[in-house]
């Protein structure tokens, strides 16, 4: 345990809903974006910082996240075991939907780890996935028409080999 | 494969980015849609993804297409590749007849491609050949970057090069050149960020066959120059004695991006950047001497220029690296490949993190050599020969050649022929059993 947790500095963040969360000033270190808000301002901030694009339940498991790892970071023996098994039950424990507002939320906080783990996470569920599914999974409209996506299929036969039935 | 593309530092992101947003923004209601995540974000995950699962990704919408097909986002992508996650562009090794026919008269023109990992994983279960067809013969001149490069020579009069990327299906033809390739090498010259096509090129003239030392650099305006280096002139070996390496091997690292060849005794290089020839010894020259040319071959083996020498009397390969690029003091031997049967030249192409090293022979039959218990594996390769009517069965005389699964294109370049040069030969499906 790390000495000056007991002393620490708290800060508060608050949500959408208006939910307030206790910080440690070491965790905040690593939400970018509330770090240049406490850095930018003159005094010490001792009112709650609005995040008017962070909800409840993304806030909830990004500090989560980050209380994880900074404990298993002061732990060296078995940091990186515990790490992984901690990594892949978070990411197994959300939906899609859940999973796209996280990377919304720690992008706009800039969590760089966690943003990481997540565009990593999204990139291992669609890799080999058809076409259609990553369409569903991102929300996009498929802007070919029938002959263009043919011809493009056609001559990227090759890619489509291996792809996994939906 | 060496990352020569120039590096630019990723611009650092602002921390401070969020502010104005977290200041004046008004509350969106949870019930409301999630907004679409924004391009930057859907760029960072696509970088995550191999080169062949964003080839079919291209098909999801046009500004997906835009995006994947960007030289911005190739470069990244390579550059990710080399530096953090080679998966992103695993490996293949090409095969390819270098008799234009066979026995029966048939055109050859197919290309075998097969998968680099899946041989070193599973040497026991069959590996699937994945075949293109080319409009016809074309001439393997060697690869960089997930390019490969060819000497179309149909009309035996006149030749022309032609670039081609097997996983995006970019293809790329040079103008003509009159006479055909004698020797050849192609590369990348991080200096001018460009791909070069090297050749010398013999044509018969009015007195008599006369060799010329041509380059040519990918670009929509570019044509073929002439170098006044000539290999004849600077090793002056008369030309009836001069034994040259028909493909040449790229090197490249962040001081020298070269095409290498065998002559003789000698390492000829072309550095790209400088258009200059130039030459090194060889290691262990006074063994070596009575070596025929053909059980010399170069290869790029962990970074390194490598040399193997097959000494087929006593059936044993051995294999040198040079530590140091163009250093020959820097010679070191890196393996002793010994084993019943060694009958044919060992061409190395690649050694795996376990230390196997893998090689073909002439044939193109692929073997796996252990280094460190010095055992020797013929991995099972499916083929599929049966079902392919385009498929010779005699592979005596084939080239191979390794690449990476990429993106590239070189930049900035459109494919300019109009129809598919090289085209996928989808496999027909088993027959079924009754």
């Amino acid at each position: 345990m790390s000495g000056i947790s007991d002393t620490e500095r708290m800060i508060t963040l608050k949500t959408v809903e208006g939910t307030l969360f206790d910080v440690k000033s070491s965790i905040a270190k690593d939400i970018k974006t509330v770090q240049a808000f406490i850095d930018d301002s003159d005094d010490d901030v001792t009112s709650p910082i609005p995040l008017p694009n962070v909800f409840t339940r993304e806030l909830s498991r990004i500090l989560d996240y980050l209380n994880n790892h900074h404990r298993f970071r002061s732990d060296i023996e078995k940091a990186d075991e515990e790490m992984a098994r901690y990594d892949a039950e978070f990411a197994k424990s959300m939906s899609h939907e859940e999973l796209k507002a996280l990377i919304l939320a720690a992008n706009y906080l800039n969590v760089k780890d966690l943003l990481e783990f997540l565009n990593q996470t999204v990139a291992d569920v669609i890799q080999n996935k058809s076409v259609e599914f990553v369409r569903n999974f991102f929300g996009i409209e498929n802007d070919y028409t029938p002959e263009e996506e043919e011809k493009l299929r056609n001559e990227n036969e090759w890619a489509f080999n291996g792809v996994e039935q939906d | 494969m060496t990352l020569l593309l120039v590096i630019t530092n990723d611009v650092e992101r602002n921390a401070s980015r969020g502010l104005l947003l977290l200041r004046g923004h008004t509350a969106t209601a949870r019930t409301s849609p999630l907004p679409d995540l924004p391009e930057e974000l859907i760029m960072e995950i696509l970088l995550r993804l191999p080169a062949r699962t964003l080839v079919s990704l291209r098909s999801v919408c046009t500004s997906w297409r835009n995006l994947i097909s960007s030289p911005d986002f190739t470069r990244k992508h390579l550059r990710r590749s080399c530096l953090r996650d080679p998966s992103l562009t695993p490996q293949r090794i090409a095969c390819y007849n270098s008799l234009p026919f066979r026995g029966d008269g048939v055109r050859y023109d197919s290309i075998g491609v097969v998968s680099v990992q899946s041989i070193i994983d599973n040497p026991s279960e069959a590996t699937k050949v994945d075949y293109f067809r080319g409009q016809h013969y074309y001439r393997i001149v060697g690869s960089c970057h997930g390019l490969l490069c060819f000497f179309d020579e149909h009309d035996y009069q006149n030749t022309h090069g032609i670039l081609w990327n097997p996983c995006t299906g970019f293809t790329f033809q040079s103008p003509q050149i009159s006479g055909q390739a004698f020797s050849s090498g192609f590369g990348y010259d991080h200096l001018s960020d460009s791909y070069k096509l090297f050749g010398i090129i013999r044509k018969k003239g009015p007195s008599g066959v006369e060799y010329s030392t041509r380059i040519y650099t990918f670009g929509s305006t570019s044509s073929w120059r002439r170098i006044d280096d000539s290999p004849f002139g600077l090793l002056g070996i008369p030309t009836n004695h001069f034994c040259m390496a028909e493909k040449g091997v790229f090197f490249g690292s962040s001081r020298a991006c070269t095409i290498n060849w065998i002559v003789n005794h000698v390492v000829l290089y072309f550095d790209l950047g400088k258009e200059t020839l130039a030459h090194f010894t060889l290691p262990d020259t006074d063994s070596s001497d009575y070596l025929w040319i053909q059980c010399k071959k170069l290869c790029v083996l962990r970074n390194c220029l490598s040399v193997c020498y097959g000494y087929l009397r006593t059936q044993h390969s051995i294999v040198w690296q040079m530590k140091e690029y163009g250093d020959a003091q820097s010679w070191t031997k890196l393996a002793m490949i010994s084993f019943h049967g060694l009958i044919s030249p060992l061409q190395p192409l690649y050694i795996s993190e376990t230390d196997v090293l893998l090689a073909v022979f002439p044939s193109c039959r692929i073997v796996l050599c252990n280094l460190n218990d010095g055992s020797v594996d013929f991995p099972v390769i499916d083929y599929g020969v049966e079902n392919n009517p385009y498929l010779s069965q005699s592979i005596y005389s084939r080239v191979a050649c390794i690449y990476h699964e990429s993106l590239v294109s070189p930049n900035g370049l459109q494919s300019n022929s109009s129809k598919m040069l090289l085209r996928f030969i989808k496999p027909k499906p088993n027959p079924i059993v009754s």
